[in-house]
């Protein structure tokens, strides 16, 4: 009796699930069907509500980008088309895509220029994800520690020092690989990139609606939250510039 | 005779040379002058050559009233008269005098240095003759027939308040006005209002009737506290004069209205005059700029809609009585997407009944550049008003403007082509559109675990270190266990060959020689077996010597060694060999407690 109601309630579970699937295909069909006949508006409602079931994906924030770009509406595209990136940052449309909708970002921020070390590092960085580091951690452990076997064990002296230099290479990709996993699992919990969202916002000396505007920016300028104080938050943009913004005004990235 | 008639000849011609070069300096003046009769005198410097130098010093002129001068003038002349060029040069020093007193008057000599020679006038002798009925119409004109006066609408004013003052001229004869000097009005900012179309009117001053006119009106500011004063002014007037013809003739009688004019000069002064300016009071609100007298304030707006990236034209208005001309530009506040360019200002001022009105009047050009609903803070204007001696703060009206987005430019976005508000220099994709949707697969998953520091990832970190630890136990305990086997052995070696050597000494003793090379052979072999790892079954002797070479024991001890072997191999069944026992005994331990020192 109670095998049998186990397997009821597993065949729904399963059910639903395979309902809930089909669901989402449906809908993801249709925004897409929505998008192919310019109906943008349409397309935007659809894959919102695929992001309201609480799915998401690589493929729903590119295809949300692109809508929002049909719709004139930049600060929106750029939110999305980041979103995208840092799911599959090695995505060549959705890189094409930014640079393209970037053109239409009124703001030109001159970047400070960086040392050379740093951008590369920051160009390998970001093109992994936190989780994909957090695998290359694990395996460099793995390497690591069977080479120091092969050091504490083996008699042979050229086998001790392949096992040394192998084990102190694999120490040091365990390091970097598990600092970056962190630091991205650090920017996803707590967003530190934000896209301007409206146009001709101001950025005040301090968390004050009274206090001194020093700049204005712009509907999809990139900016970098670096602290917060209850519905403020200090930005930093590009070229080092740093202000004070409402939250209201930004939409932050993950 | 005809010699005397060419020296005549010659002293005519060089005399009449003599007489074109010769300069002269000359003073003019009439003889007779009435009194008050205005007159010139003038000194003449003629000369026929050029006069590349020249200086006049000025006659002592003490009985007489210079009016002007002394003035200069020159005049060139050139006149070709039957090839014969003469030149003259003509310089005249004038003066415009008058007098006052009835005599002769001496007009002293003056000298005058022409091209370093120095000439000199002649006195002259000026009769004034008095006219007695002409004198007594000049006297009449007495300091009450010409007033000047300067008035002012107040006497005490606060900074910034205006003041108006007025120069007018009250007469009872008719007059010219000449040359006049007018204050400057240190510490004011000064109006002049302009009065081109005052007229005359009747007016009375002291219960008598004069014709007054407005000469001229200021509008004065103060700009300093304290006691400011008006400096007096200086009106030349040329009074006419109308008496009775002197001559007397019956035809000029019939003819002419018998009337005869008289210019008489008169310069008159006015008193200065005193003005105190207060300071403002303090208290004054954080915002005021100066303004001062009772204002209105009013916004005009032409329109609450407007399309972004166009302008529009915001008015302020401020109307009312003070100092207008000195009013700062009031801030407009306005939100951060609007850009404001330069105000222009106009004003109109207006005095009616001493009562100074006006406008000013700002516009501030502006141009939306986003979309949106704004609300326009209000314009908040301070000023400070004279009459209740306060601060007061007036603001126009709350307003809102709503910006439509720029059409041309959604539209452009749309069609992917130039954006209206693109201005960055480098536009590199431009041009291209954006790529296509993803359709098919939409990997959607429901949630995004974060692998590093989850469950998952302590646990494998735990497996990993666990089975390195396990690892390592495992193999450390193998690798002891292998070597401990050789080591034991190998201590175990020497003990088990003590012993059987102790044995076979016993048989020595005993004198049983097939025991003693039995008992010999396993110590030796045994030995080998236990220290070179060989087993038992495989001990050769060519075993031996290998093993005993990788230990590092010289050639020599090896054979040696082996040859004890081979020996007592041979006397185990040989009854001859018995008397080496002891030889071999001893040999064989020297040996092997070698091997035992240097095999670890």
């Amino acid at each position: 009796m109670r095998s049998i109601i186990i397997c009821l309630f597993s065949i729904i579970c399963i059910g639903t699930l395979k309902a809930e699937d089909g669901k989402l295909n449906l809908l993801w069909d249709k925004a897409n069907t929505a998008y192919i006949n310019a109906k943008y508006n349409d397309a935007i409602t659809l894959y919102d509500s695929i992001l309201n079931e609480g799915y998401s994906s690589h493929e729903l924030y590119y295809n949300l980008g692109n809508s929002y770009f049909k719709r004139g509406e930049i600060g929106d595209a750029i939110l999305y088309y980041s979103k995208a990136e840092v799911l599959v940052p090695t995505d060549d449309d959705t890189r094409h895509n930014l640079a393209v909708v970037s053109n239409y970002v009124k703001d030109k921020i001159e970047p400070i220029p960086e040392l050379f070390l740093s951008k590369w590092f920051e160009a390998i960085q970001v093109n992994v994800t936190s989780n994909q580091w957090a695998v290359i951690s694990l395996v460099a452990l793995v390497l690591l520690l069977s080479f120091v076997l092969l050091y504490l064990l083996s008699k042979n002296i050229m086998q001790r020092k392949v096992g040394f230099f192998v084990a102190l290479f694999a120490l040091i990709i365990f390091i970097f690989s598990t600092s970056w996993s962190i630091t991205e699992r650090r920017d996803i919990l707590n967003p530190k990139v934000a896209i301007i969202m409206q146009n001709a916002v101001a950025i005040r000396s301090s968390p004050n609606e009274a206090s001194k505007v020093l700049f204005t920016l712009n509907e999809g300028t990139k900016v970098k939250i670096i602290s917060s104080l209850s519905v403020w938050r200090e930005i930093v943009i590009a070229d080092g510039n740093k202000g004070w913004i409402l939250s209201s005004s930004i939409e932050t990235i993950h | 005779m005809i010699r005397k008639l060419t020296l005549l000849l010659i002293l005519l011609t060089s005399s009449i040379t003599l007489f074109a070069q010769k300069i002269t300096f000359e003073a003019t003046a009439p003889n007779i002058v009435e009194v008050g009769e205005v007159f010139r005198v003038e000194y003449t410097v003629n000369s026929g050559i050029e006069i590349e130098k020249s200086t006049f010093s000025r006659p002592q002129i003490d009985d007489f009233d210079i009016i002007a001068g002394p003035t200069e003038s020159k005049v060139q002349g050139v006149s070709i008269v039957n090839g014969d060029v003469t030149k003259s040069i003509n310089i005249t020093y004038t003066y415009v005098l008058t007098s006052k007193k009835k005599g002769i008057h001496v007009i002293p000599s003056t000298k005058m240095r022409v091209n370093g020679v120095e000439y000199t006038s002649k006195p002259l002798n000026v009769e004034v003759v008095g006219d007695d009925e002409k004198s007594g119409k000049t006297n009449k004109i007495t300091s009450e027939d010409i007033i000047v006066k300067v008035t002012t609408n107040k006497s005490e004013v606060y900074k910034g308040e205006p003041i108006k003052v007025s120069i007018k001229l009250y007469s009872q004869v008719i007059l010219n006005i000449e040359n006049s000097k007018f204050p400057s009005f240190n510490g004011f900012y000064v109006q002049e209002i302009d009065n081109s179309n005052a007229r005359q009117y009747r007016a009375t001053l002291n219960s008598k009737v004069y014709n007054a006119i407005t000469l001229r009106e200021y509008l004065l500011f103060p700009q300093q506290s304290g006691v400011l004063e008006i400096e007096q002014a200086d009106i030349n007037v040329i009074a006419q004069i109308v008496t009775q013809s002197a001559r007397q003739s019956t035809l000029d009688n019939f003819f002419s209205n018998q009337m005869d004019v008289v210019e008489v000069r008169r310069k008159i002064s006015t008193e200065p005059l005193k003005i105190t300016v207060k300071e403002l009071p303090a208290g004054a609100p954080s915002d005021f700029n100066g303004a001062v007298g009772d204002f209105t304030i009013r916004k005009d707006v032409p329109t609450t809609e407007v399309v972004a990236n166009s302008s529009v034209m915001f008015t302020l208005e401020i109307r009312g009585g003070g100092n207008l001309p000195l009013l700062k530009t009031p801030k407009l506040e306005l939100p951060n997407s609007f850009e404001q360019y330069s105000v222009k200002t106009a004003e109109s001022l207006k005095i009616i009944n001493d009562n100074i009105s006006g406008y000013r009047r700002f516009e501030y050009p502006i141009i939306a550049r986003a979309e949106g609903h704004y609300d326009i803070q209000p314009v908040n204007f301070t000023y400070f008003n004279p009459q209740s001696s306060k601060y007061v703060t007036i603001m126009t009206e709350n307003s809102a403007i709503n910006v439509l987005p720029d059409s041309s430019k959604v539209a452009s976005i749309g069609s992917g082509g130039l954006v209206s508000g693109l201005s960055k220099e480098e536009v590199t994709i431009l041009g291209e559109d954006i790529r296509f949707i993803r359709i098919g697969e939409n990997n959607l998953k429901k949630e995004r675990s974060i692998f590093i520091f989850s469950i998952g990832y302590f646990v494998s970190i735990i497996l990993i270190l666990g089975s390195f630890v396990l690892a390592l136990i495992y193999l450390k305990k193998r690798i002891k266990l292998l070597k401990n086997k050789v080591l034991v052995k190998g201590k175990r070696a020497n003990k088990v060959a003590l012993q059987r050597l102790n044995t076979a000494n016993q048989y020595i003793k005993q004198g049983d020689k097939r025991k003693f090379y039995e008992e010999m052979l396993k110590a030796l072999w045994g030995y080998m077996s236990d220290k070179l790892n060989i087993p038992v079954s495989s001990l050769t002797k060519d075993n031996v010597r290998e093993g005993l070479v990788k230990k590092s024991i010289s050639i020599d001890d090896i054979n040696v060694f082996l040859q004890i072997i081979s020996d007592c191999e041979y006397a185990q069944y040989s009854p001859l060999a018995t008397g080496h026992m002891n030889e071999i005994y001893n040999n064989a331990v020297g040996k092997l407690s070698k091997f035992e020192s240097t095999i670890k």
